[in-house]
């Protein structure tokens, strides 16, 4: 067929356009903040794995978040020694601070920059760039070294164990500046158990949940012309406080060592939620009653049953 | 390994060229088919194809840089594979819809056209994403050369998926433009 012609001669043009593209990294559109010079690259999944595979590892407690006694450690993030830089990497933003590397999970920026702005509060310090893809372990050791440059802020109602931010302004073109703040989140190195660990001790979902928005996974993921998201009213409240608190309860499983197609061959579907305090949390549900955090890859919190099952067809 | 001395070993036909190549690049390349596929068996068998695949190639090709070449081949084999699974009705997923939505890429026939060689339509293509910002080039190559969702390219460059959507809507006619005002015909 001719686009699959096109596509092959696509497929052909020359590697500096494909290697532009892997290491193309967003411009912020704000003032305030910058983009470090070099590329920022990092695949968690990969290093992730990677770090599995190689790294004892023994992440530094962090005094608010402690990682012992936990059934499950997620990896500290680690680069690759010298000689096995070629692992692939994609673009992650991310801020060394307290020895934790922080990925970038949410971004406010418009009326929601507005809205969310109100949470920053005290100043943590200034995130001064220095890592890129070619970056040694040794470089993560270096407090505020990051792929980003910028103020770095707590945020109210978060522990910055847990949560710290970004917050730039983005300017039109009369001048008017509107802010925008960007999540970053320590979610590697740390010790988790049950959905509580996460989503109870760290989001304080069910006391902040406000409202709840899905959209279906063939929307989410085929890049439709209009991304469709449903205001879920089909279900309770009741009946999502039960929901959850079944996933407070539920254990937390690294399913890639279960199933490494897990990802690709089970239903699923895409929660938003809401929180009062104008935040939103996305999960990610897998039939068979597996709940994740979008930003978290292979660790989910397995909590099959009604509660479930009720929010999953609602939401399918 | 260095990737001048891995192409001396396929120049040298020893077999540990096809070793080193996926100690360096495996990663690389299951990733490419991975996103194509979605499925890790599959994947794996299209990266062993592209070593002996590159054997085939290496001599008398010299590759400029192995990464890309690498990734080029495991990407064409992954999306014919794809297109097998597709005319199975086995899946073929996002792979199938990126070929599909680059119909809208095809220049209408104008009657003066010649069929070109597919290097010489490639030529055509790369002087038209030389027109491109970099940001669209990359938002073009992510969707049509990786096979990149539109949900993730608007992760990584930092858009909203409805701006994606556009964005790349816009650059499928911007290469029907260029293509037929280049006389390409595919």
């Amino acid at each position: 067929m001719k686009q699959d012609r096109l596509a092959q001669c696509i497929g052909d043009v020359d590697g500096k356009y494909v290697q532009e593209a892997e290491q193309y990294k967003k411009k912020s559109r704000s003032s305030f903040i910058k983009w470090g010079a070099a590329a920022a690259c990092l695949c968690l999944l990969l290093v992730v794995a990677a770090a599995r595979a190689i790294v004892p590892n023994a992440p530094a407690a962090l005094d608010e978040v402690p990682n012992a006694g936990h059934a499950l450690l997620v990896p500290a993030i680690e680069l690759p020694e010298d000689g096995d830089e070629e692992i692939q990497m994609s673009m992650i933003a991310l801020i060394v601070y307290k020895g934790h590397v922080y990925t970038q999970t949410s971004w406010y920026d418009g009326e929601e920059g507005e809205r969310v702005e109100r949470l920053v509060a005290e100043r943590l310090g200034y995130a001064k760039g220095g890592i890129n893809e070619w970056s040694k372990q040794g470089d993560y050791a270096v407090e505020f070294a990051s792929t980003v440059v910028g103020d770095v802020y707590a945020l109210e109602g978060y522990s910055p164990a847990f949560r710290i931010c970004i917050k730039g302004y983005d300017e039109d073109e009369n001048g008017n500046k509107t802010p925008n703040v960007q999540f970053f989140e320590n979610l590697n190195g740390i010790g988790i158990t049950t959905g509580r660990d996460l989503f109870g001790d760290r989001l304080g979902m069910l006391e902040k949940w406000e409202y709840i928005e899905y959209q279906e996974h063939s929307n989410w993921d085929n890049g439709a012309p209009d991304y469709v998201f449903h205001r879920l009213q089909s279900v309770s409240g009741e009946e999502i406080d039960a929901f959850m608190e079944a996933l407070y309860a539920g254990e937390f499983e690294y399913v890639y060592e279960s199933d490494p197609d897990f990802y690709f061959n089970s239903r699923q579907t895409h929660l938003f939620i809401h929180m009062d305090d104008d935040t939103v949390v996305e999960l990610r549900l897998f039939e068979g009653g597996y709940v994740g955090y979008q930003h978290m890859g292979w660790y989910f919190v397995k909590m099959p049953g009604e509660a479930f099952d009720l929010l999953f067809e609602a939401c399918s | 390994m260095e990737d001048h001395a891995i192409i001396e070993l396929y120049f040298q036909r020893d077999e540990g060229a096809i070793a080193a190549s996926g100690e360096k690049y495996g990663n690389y390349c299951k990733s490419i088919a991975l996103r194509i596929l979605e499925n890790m068996e599959t994947s794996d068998e299209c990266v062993n194809d592209t070593w002996f695949r590159a054997w085939n190639a290496i001599p008398p090709e010299r590759p400029k840089t192995l990464r890309t070449f690498f990734g080029a081949i495991t990407r064409n084999l992954a999306l014919n594979r794809a297109r097998d699974l597709s005319r199975e009705k086995r899946g073929g997923g996002q792979a199938i819809l990126a070929l599909d939505e680059l119909m809208e890429s095809i220049p209408n026939v104008s009657g003066t056209e010649r069929v070109l060689e597919n290097r010489e339509i490639t030529a055509s293509i790369e002087r038209w994403l030389e027109t491109l910002t970099k940001e669209k080039r990359a938002a073009f190559i992510l969707r049509y050369w990786h096979c990149e969702s539109a949900a993730e390219i608007a992760r990584r460059l930092g858009f909203t998926q409805s701006k994606t959507n556009s964005l790349l809507q816009r650059l499928r006619v911007s290469l029907k433009n260029h293509l037929e005002q280049e006389d390409v015909f595919i």
